[in-house]
Parts: C-alpha cells; structure tokens; sequence
C-alpha cells in the first residue's frame, strides 16, 4: 500500500510539474500542446547545465531558462505572428525529439543516451529528520527528490496566486474573456508571453525532474508522452491546480498499476492499456459535467459586421 | 454649462471606404447626447476612437479644452471617459465585484482583498440606483443587471463621460425605464452621457441633443426640443420613411398552425414546456419575451430542427410533428432563421445561388437532372429586382453585402416560394432602417395574401407594429396571450417577466 | 508575414525530422549518404541493366550497407552492430553505409537505392525488411541480402536470414541469476511482449530452477524500449517485492532498471540486453544477453571477403557462438567485496558449464511461448 502511494506520487510528479505550465497556459488562454517538447528540452537542457557546472540545481535552472525561450518563441508565433497554435505545437515537440538527440550526440557524442558519467550530478533524495519516523506518513512523505516536493509545495501556491493575487485574478481574466481584459486596460499580450514563458519554465523543471531527479540520465525521447498526460490532466481539472493534481495522481496511479497488477494472471497489454483507459473515461466524465452545467441562456447576438 | 469634449475633423477609413469623414462634434458637460445612425454610419467606429480602441488617421480630440491623444482605453479610462459596450466586457465566472475591479492598479497591495473596495461600490450603487450583488458572478445575473455593472464598473474607474453603445437593444421595456432612470441620475450628479441608439422613440425620450451619422459623415446636431422624431429619421436615412399600412385581420378564422402542449429541449436549446396555441390563415402572431426563454426551442421544433418530447403540431390540417424540415419546407413553410450569417446564407456562394437554395431540385430550376442556369438567371435578377438589394451583380458573393442586403436575400429567397408560414425570427435585427421597413412590409403582405406569420422577435416595437396578437414566453412556458389591442408595453414587460 | 512564418516552421520541422531521421553522427557519413543514393536510384537503375559490371569481391573493394530501422544509440541491437562495424573496418578496411530508415516508406526506397547503386551486400535489421527484401532481391542477383532477426528461407541464391534462439542465453542467464540470487525471486523488464522474448522469460525460469528449484520470475511489461523513467520505477517495484536480480529486455528502458539496482538498499544484479552495461554500474551489472547481431555482420563479412556465403536460414544459438551470455571480468571494480567477487567468479564458472551443455546437446532449451 505505502509502495503503491509513493509509487503513484513519484510517477504523477513528472505529469504534474508539466500541468502547472499547462494550466498557466490555459489561464491566459494559449493552447498549447509543446509540454511534451518543452519538457524533453529540459531534460536535456537539465544534465547538460549539470554537466558543465556539477550541480544539479544549476542544470535545473538552465533547464527552465531555456524552456522560458521556447515557451517565448512559441508564444511570439502564436500570439504575436499569426500562427497556429496546434501546428506550432507539433512543430515545437518535433524539433525537441530532433534537436536534444543531435545534441545529445554533437556535446556527448553518444547514441541515444546519455548516463553514468561522473559529471553529471543528480538531485539526491531528501530524508525529513522528524517525519521521516513517523510510521506510515514517514514512509509516504520522506525519501524524494527535491523538485517532487518542489512540485507539490507549488499546486498550494498556483492555487493561492491565480485566485488571491491581483495578477492572477488579471490573468485568468484575460485567459476567460479576453474583451473583458482589455476593456479592463490589462495588457493582454504580456499576459500572455510571461504566461507562456512561466509554463515553458515550468515545463523545463519537469524535464530537470525527469532527467535529473527520477533517474539520472538522458535518453531520446524520454518523456514519452508524459506531456500530453499533462495537458489532458490540464482539461480535465479545467485548469485549477487542485483538481489539476488531483488528475496527475489519477493518471499516478493508473500508471502504477498498469506495471503492479501485472503478473498475476492478467495479460500485460489488458493492464498496459489502464492509463489510456482512465484518460478517456476522464475526459467522457469531464465532457459529461461540463454539458450538464451548461447554462440553457445564451444570447447569440448576431455579430454584424463592424463597419 | 461647457463643452467637455471636442472631435475636430476626425477621420478614419478602412481601406478605401471612409467610416468617419470630416467630424466635428461638441459634447457639452450634462448633457445626454445621443448619436444616432442607420448600421455602418459610422458610429462605433467614432465612439472606438473616444474610447482609444481605434486610432484616427486624422483630426484632433480635445477634452476640456486641451487637446489630447487616446492611444488605449487606458488613457481614456485615465482622462474619465468610459464607455458599455454592446457585447458586455465581462467574465462570466468571476463575481461582480471581481469584475468591476479588474484591472485596477493593485494600490501597492498583491494579495486580492475585495473587501477593501466593497464600501466605496457599495456608496457609488447607493448613489446612482445602481444595486446588484456584488458576490453574484456574472453568469448568473440578467442582462440588465449586467448593464449595471458595466455601468458600475465605469463609474467606480472615475468616468465622467460616459458612453453607452445601443444600451436598449438587450432591455425589456421596464429595464430600459430604469436604464433611463439611472442616466437621469448621472446627469444631476454632474456626469455627462454619449447614448447611441437607432430607436427614435428612445433618443427623443432620453436626449438633450441628438446628432446624426449618415455613410461617415455628421449630417447635424440639434438640440431634442428644436426637432420631431421624423426630422430625426430624415436626417438619418435622409428621405422620409411613411408609416406602415397595416390591415386588419379578416373575417374568416381558418387555423394554418395548431401546436399543442408541447415539451421539448436538450442540452442547447433551453427547455419548453405546455406550449398550445393557434395561428389563424392571414394572422401574424407575435412571440415576445426576453431572449432565452424558449423562442428558438418553439422555432426549432416547428421547423423541424428539433425533435419534440411530446406534444403535436398540426400544419393546415395535417400533422407535421414527425415531419423533416424538408418535407415541412415542401409542405408549405418558410424560415427566416435568427442568424443570418451561420443559418440563413452560404456566405461565400453567389446570392444567384442562395437566392435559388430550396427550389434547385424543383422545376424550372431544374431541367434534365441538371440546373439549368438561365432560368437561375432570370429569377435571381427579379428577385433582386423586386426587393432591391443593393449588389454588383448576382454572382457577387453574399458575404460582402451588408446586414440589410443580406437580409434581404434571405426573405426574398423565403418569400419567393410563397409559403403558407413564415417563421421569422428577428427578422430586422441588425438592418438598417430602411431595409427594416421593406421586410416588415413583405411580412404584412404574407398576410396579405392569406399566409400566415410566426414573428419572433426581441424588438418590441418590431412585435407590436406587425402582430395581430402576441404571445409571450417566459422560462420555456406561454405567460400569456394577448390581442395586438391589449398589449400595452407595460403589460407585455410584466408577462416577459412571468409576472401579471 | 505569415507566410514567412509558415516556412520558417516547415524549414523547422523538416529540419528536425532531419535530425531525428539521419542523426548518426559525422562518421558514418550517413546523411550525405542516403540523400545521393535515393537521389540517383532510378538512374543507376538503368545503367545497371544496361552494362552488367563484372562482379569484384575482393577485400576493400566491397561495397557493404547497414539499414537500421531504429536509430543509432539504442545501447541494444544497433550499437551492437555498429561496433562490429567499427571492428570490420579495423580488419578488413570495409567502409559499412549505415542509413536510419525509420519510417517503412523509407525502408523499401533504402533496400532498392544501395541494390540500384550495385551494394554486394546489403544487411537489414528486423522484421519490417522481409517483404522488401523478397521483393527486390530478385532482381539484384549480384547483390547479396542479409536479414538479421528473420526466419523466412526465401530460396533465393542471393538471400540468408539470420534466426535468434535468444532463449538459449536466457536460459544460461537463469542459471547466473539463480547463482547470484539470495531471495529466489527474480524480476525481468521487458520493453514489448512478443514470443521470442516470452519465450526469452520462461527459458530464464527453467534455468534458474536448476540451480534453485523454488526460484520464481516476475515479468513486467514496461510497454516502452525509451522510457528509462519508468523502467526505474518498474525495477524499483520489482525490487520492493523481493527481486534481487533483474534480467531485461528491454533497451533504453533498461537503463532506469540499472539505476533502480544501483540506488537499492542490497545487493541487485542486472543482466542486460544486447549491449555491454557493465561500465554504467560495475557492482550491479552481471551479464548481458547478447543475441549476437553484431558478431553476425561480422562473420557474415568475413565469410563474403573468403568468397563464402550460405543461402537461406541460419539459426544463431549458443552452439554457433554467435549468441553469446557476456559476463565481465572486471566485476565490482568500483569496490565490490571479495566475497561477493568470488561468489560471481563461481556463479559465471556455472553459468559457463551450462553454456557447454547446450553446446554439445546435452541440455536442450525448449521455446516456450506460453504467455503466463
């Protein structure tokens, strides 16, 4: 049981630590499905950064230093240029699979990993004196890697700031009725691109999380669709951090389980499927609550033409 | 009394058309003063350049004498201007108090305390009849409350100036008497209003002066007391427009549609409920009520769009209830949908083409299995003729015509089969006043002829001036029937009410 | 400006797919490579049924293709290949082509442009290359094909398929395992579940049982031959329950069951898939199940540079030593207790033994595809 637990929290961090991005994203109204690329760059960018300088911490803010950019050049395309976010998402995701591998193997040259090298430092487990003995808690709360509780400490505070800060009201209304905010005077366009570039630097420290603190190493490809679990956990807690994790540790979970009910008599690509399973029933339920709560007025002015 | 703001030869256009030419134009402090045009005259487009949302190409703006540029709202929101626009500036999920604080200066504090601004709005709702609930959100409040808090919102940013995009169009009538109440308000207490408005009754009602827009130019300004509402129409369209002729019903009482007890919705359209009544051969029946209580829901289900969940309706003796919307089309009945744009047209097909939608699989349109063009031609071009839409030619694309055009060729289109039902729903929303007129005239013709009209609409004046009598709907249920006679605008706003 | 936009995001992701396509690095000259060769396949195509060139198969002078279709870098399969690669080089001086044809439109066009460009042997790895291969092969009679990972004789002169019998290392590495183990319980990562790694698992058991009759495997389907993240998570699961040695099949994924035994609380061996692991933790890596496509393009080359090559289906299996259970000399150099060295010179000493009987027939691996 504890194992399940800790198992679950572990694989949810990832997911989770991306969805806060997504949520931003959603808040200032961007849609934006480069968490997956985003994230891969920090992976990569998070042992290159502890690579040169042999600090974990360091590769994690060079991590989110870099998926801030990307999170400002994707925002200047969609925003600024025109372009279409879901094309401008794959493209972004794309480049990311292309981009960390020839890097990976122009820096390092190495194949399609990059692991056990003495300078690469990862981050170590922390070990909480006083809970560490409390019996199960103990078990449950102690023994991560910093950025996990990093991860949970900031839902609160995501929570907090979107709902109780003056720039968080601002910018969920700029993400949920744009006409509102700039009839507001809110600047709407640098909502948007610190919006977007907190996400991408978010979405750099998930990267930094899952090439540095989960394990420690590099490989291609290795978010493995984690940040697509992000932005659907992003809709199905329709962007508020709470339900938002509350989703992460669903997915968590069905992760876990998909690798611990195996075995015991059950075929593996039955189980295997759990995740994506538990992805479509949350969006089938999601989709379901959203139609019920819909409100039977709506007035649907014909929009002439404005001179 | 002074002069508070000054526009001095403003001037804008798009592309080569001009919206606002040469405008010279004096608000007085205190005043309500109305600017008045048909659709396109240009008065947004004049107002948006107050407001900073757009930027003139040339001309100077001067507010208290001093001249001044407004490059955003911001700066027009710092100078005292404020302005409702007509699609509200709102978040729906936020409460009213968010909403009226939005955007403010945090006042050096980064923690949201609503409860510091609390009395300040609660003195400004006090001062000017303004009350609403500052912890409703804004979703569940009506559209005049609404309008409230766009007024509230504008007034606690510090507008003097405060201007009021087509306010009515969205009004019951009591909402609308209390609006005018709350203008009345502002005055005393020293604000000055920009009221614009197409709805003559209104501006005569509400204005100290009224100026007048027509094809971008200031056509006059003059003072309420100096002129008629028909000089105001003049100087609008810039001909007279002649009372409609209307006729009675006749004597014969021939029922054309019988609906009774229906029930019917789903998860887009609101839910009705024990909706029976008849519509007589050469009757129009009116169908008011605030927007959102059902109309379309009654229009979907007798034009076929919408299944019905029990209930029947009976069409010129037969029953239609399981009828397709094809076969109720064949049968005899015509739809100006609500929307023009997304239900009405094909809007980027030739008005030849929308103009011959419905009959292209009938003869002589069709010939052989194939359409034969020529007939298409020749009655495109009389129907072009005979409703004068004002087009290049009848292989121009219906999207580049104006709201009136456009309407135009939905009615042609619809009337042109001589149905025995016309379902028109809001069928001049949008129209310029002169096109107005036309439509409502075709629809009198209808009836005329014998047919019969189902007018839905949110125009009140619309409904009163065409109905033989009037149904209104409140919460997806009839609130009452009345008889063209009896429905004085009093007693039509308590039933939209679901009171009386 | 949009327009501009729109090509500066097509340069970007055709850019990219480049990157992802071809990004073997500089040395095997790959990217220049492909490019020239699909560019003039059709031409070479006529001009190779025009004049029929004399064959020359003497040393250098052979032209040799690599077609991989995964990239480079999977610490399995291909950087096993591309190593005997390298080695090929260093002893015959034959410069391999290796081309990534990751999508299956690509891998057809790679088999026919180095047929066209007159290639004397063209190697492909897996499966997706059988249907190609059948297909062209017949009308390059000069070129020789070499399937790696199939089992379809195709009766042509010019074609030999290369099958695995993977289980006989597993087996060997059950015997290891079992030897290493203390618990008795055995864990095994796999990246996919088909029946040569099914019956890889079952052949794992067998051999463990003979060394520990109660020895038990628990198999997980990690689902991803990339995902180290989960594979950690997996071996650290796997770990939890009791397993104390973890074989896998698994590629990249591999390497976060590596970390997970590294970062246990006890002792935890892995015996890895298809490439050398033991530098990435000395302690904890006891074996690797080689299936040997490597030392098959190597042989394979040697055979062609004496003038020999058999037709057909060849099955590599212990007993041909081209699968090998590589075990490592230099175990728990990074500071391993005596004991524990001894008691893994012992258990390799076991292991070896077994490996000679299935050699000279005296013990026979069985493939057991019965999924449990």
């Amino acid at each position: 049981m504890t194992q399940l637990i800790i198992s679950m929290i572990r694989c949810a961090t990832p997911i989770l630590l991306a969805a806060l991005g997504g949520i931003i994203c959603e808040r200032v109204g961007v849609f934006n499905i480069a968490l997956e690329g985003m994230m891969l760059f920090g992976a990569f960018f998070a042992i290159y950064g502890s690579y040169l300088s042999g600090s974990a911490w360091v590769g994690a803010l060079v991590a989110m230093a870099v998926c801030g950019a990307v999170g400002f050049i994707f925002v200047e395309l969609v925003e600024n240029l025109g372009a279409e976010p879901t094309i401008t998402g794959i493209g972004i995701n794309t480049l990311a699979l292309g981009m960390t591998t020839y890097l990976m193997k122009m820096v390092f040259g190495e194949g399609g990993s990059i692991s056990a090298n003495d300078r690469i430092a990862g981050f170590e487990r922390v070990e909480i004196p006083l809970v560490k003995q409390i019996p199960f808690l103990g078990e449950i709360f102690s023994g991560y890697t910093p950025l996990v509780y990093i991860t949970f400490i900031l839902v609160p505070v995501l929570a907090f700031w979107l709902y109780r800060t003056h720039m968080g009201i601002n910018l969920r209304a700029v993400g949920e009725e744009v006409h509102a905010a700039q009839a507001a005077g809110l600047n709407v366009n640098r909502f948007r691109v610190l919006g977007v570039m907190g996400a991408g630097m978010l979405c750099g420290l998930a990267g930094a999380h899952l090439s540095l603190g989960y394990v420690t190493l590099f490989s291609e490809n290795m978010t493995n669709g984690r940040g697509f679990f992000a932005y659907v956990a992003v809709v199905f807690g329709k962007a508020d951090p709470v339900s938002v994790m509350i989703a992460a540790l669903v997915f968590g979970l069905a992760d876990t389980l998909s690798t611990k009910v195996q075995g015991n008599g059950i075929p593996s690509s039955l189980v295997l499927m759990l995740p994506y399973v538990v992805t479509i029933l949350a969006l089938m339920v999601r989709s379901t609550v959203a139609k019920g709560e819909k409100k039977h007025f709506h007035i649907n002015l014909t929009k002439e033409a404005k001179e | 009394m002074n002069e508070i703001i000054k526009l001095e030869k403003i001037e804008k256009h798009f592309g080569n058309v001009y919206a606002n030419k040469d405008i010279n134009l004096t608000i007085m402090r205190g005043d309500v003063h109305s600017i008045v045009g048909e659709n396109g005259a240009g008065k947004s487009t004049l107002m948006n350049i107050l407001y900073g949302m757009v930027s003139p190409d040339a001309g100077n703006i001067y507010y208290e004498g001093k001249k001044i540029e407004i490059k955003s709202p911001h700066d027009a929101i710092a100078l005292g201007i404020g302005m409702v626009h007509q699609h509200f500036m709102l978040v729906p999920s936020f409460t009213v108090m968010e909403n009226i604080v939005l955007g403010l200066p945090p006042r050096g504090e980064k923690i949201w305390r609503p409860e510091r601004f609390r009395s300040e709005i609660t003195a400004i709702m006090n001062d000017f009849g303004l009350q609403v609930d500052l912890d409703t959100r804004i979703e569940n409040l009506s559209v005049g409350m609404k309008q409230r808090v766009e007024i509230l919102k504008i007034l606690y940013r510090g507008a003097r100036v405060i201007i009021l995009d087509e306010p009515t169009a969205i009004l019951t009538p009591q909402e609308t008497q209390e609006l005018f109440s709350t203008i009345r308000l502002l005055i005393r207490n020293d604000h000055t209003v920009i009221f614009i408005s197409h709805k003559l009754r209104e501006v005569m009602e509400i204005s100290d002066k009224i100026s007048a827009l027509r094809d971008g130019v200031l056509i006059d300004t003059v003072k309420r007391e100096d002129v008629s509402a028909k000089d105001v129409a003049y100087m609008m369209i810039g001909r007279e427009l002649e009372p409609l002729q209307r006729t009675g019903m006749d004597g014969e009482k021939e029922i054309c549609l019988q609906v009774a007890d229906l029930k019917a919705g789903d998860t887009t359209h609101a839910a009705i409920e024990n909706i029976s009544f008849c519509l007589h051969k050469g009757e129009i029946l009116g169908v008011a009520g605030v927007e959102g209580n059902g109309q379309s829901t009654l229009v979907d289900t007798i034009v076929g769009a919408l299944g019905t969940d029990s209930g029947n309706i009976v069409f010129d003796g037969e029953d239609i209830t399981d009828c397709s919307i094809g076969e109720r089309m064949e049968k005899g009945i015509g739809h100006i949908p609500e929307d023009r744009m997304t239900e009405g047209l094909a809007l980027p097909l030739s008005a030849e083409k929308n103009l011959i939608l419905g009959i292209q699989r009938k003869e002589p349109i069709r010939k052989k299995g194939r359409i034969n063009w020529k007939e298409a031609e020749r009655i495109s071009e009389e129907l072009i003729q005979a409703f004068s839409v004002k087009i290049k030619s009848r292989k121009e694309s219906v999207a580049n015509l104006s709201g009136g055009n456009m309407q135009k060729i939905v009615v042609a289109r619809e009337l042109n089969r001589e149905p025995k039902l016309v379902i028109a729903c809001q069928p001049t929303r949008g129209v310029d006043i002169g096109s107005s007129k036309y439509i409502r005239e075709c629809l009198l013709e209808v009836k005329k002829k014998g047919g019969s009209v189902l007018l839905v609409s949110a125009d009140l004046d619309e409904i009163q001036e065409l109905s033989d009598r009037i149904i209104v709907m409140y919460d997806g249920r009839i609130s009452g029937i009345l008889e063209a006679q009896e429905a004085t605008e009093v007693k039509l706003g308590e039933l939209m009410f679901g009171r009386g | 400006m949009k327009k501009r936009l729109a090509v500066l995001l097509a340069t970007a992701m055709v850019l990219s797919m480049a990157l992802t396509g071809c990004g073997s690095g500089g040395k095997e000259k790959t990217d220049a490579g492909k490019g020239e060769i699909q560019g003039t396949s059709e031409e070479a195509k006529a001009e190779n049924q025009e004049t029929e060139t004399p064959k020359e198969s003497e040393g250098s002078e052979l032209k040799v293709a690599f077609i991989t279709p995964q990239s480079t870098g999977d610490n399995g399969p291909v950087d096993d290949i591309m190593m005997a690669i390298d080695k090929v080089k260093a002893d015959f001086g034959i410069e391999v082509q290796v081309v990534e044809a990751l999508d299956t439109t690509d891998q057809e066009d790679a088999v026919r442009s180095f047929a066209a460009e007159n290639y004397d042997v063209i190697f492909t790895l897996f499966q997706q290359f059988v249907e190609p291969v059948r297909k062209i092969a017949p009308e390059y009679p000069d070129t020789k094909f070499v399937l790696i990972y199939a089992t379809d004789d195709f009766g042509m002169d010019n074609v030999v398929a290369y099958a695995y019998d993977a289980w006989e290392t597993s087996y060997a590495a059950g015997v290891l395992a079992a030897s290493m183990s203390e618990s008795g319980i055995l864990g095994n990562v796999v990246g996919y579940e088909d029946d040569t790694i099914v019956a890889n698992s079952n052949a794992f058991l067998e051999g463990a049982k003979t060394v520990n009759p109660d020895a038990t495997v628990k198999r997980i389907n990690a689902a991803s031959f990339e995902d180290p993240a989960k594979g950690k998570e997996v071996g650290g699961q796997l770990i939890a329950d009791g397993a104390d040695v973890i074989f896998t099949d698994a590629a990249r994924t591999s390497l976060g069951v590596i970390e997970a035994a590294k970062e246990a609380d006890g002792d935890v061996f892995i015996i890895g898939d298809n490439a050398d692991h033991s530098a990435l933790a000395p302690s904890s890596v006891i074996g690797d199940n080689i299936y040997g496509y490597g030392n098959t393009l190597y042989n394979q080359i040697s055979d062609i540079v004496e003038g020999k090559f058999t037709k057909g289906v060849i099955v590599c299996s212990v007993g041909n030593s081209i699968s090998v259970l590589q075990t490592y000399d230099n175990f728990g150099s990074d500071g391993a207790s005596d004991e524990l060295k001894d008691k893994y010179a012992a258990a390799v000493e076991a292991t070896n033994q077994v490996i000679e009987k299935i050699k000279n027939g005296e013990v026979k691996v069985e493939k057991d595809t019965t999924a449990n």
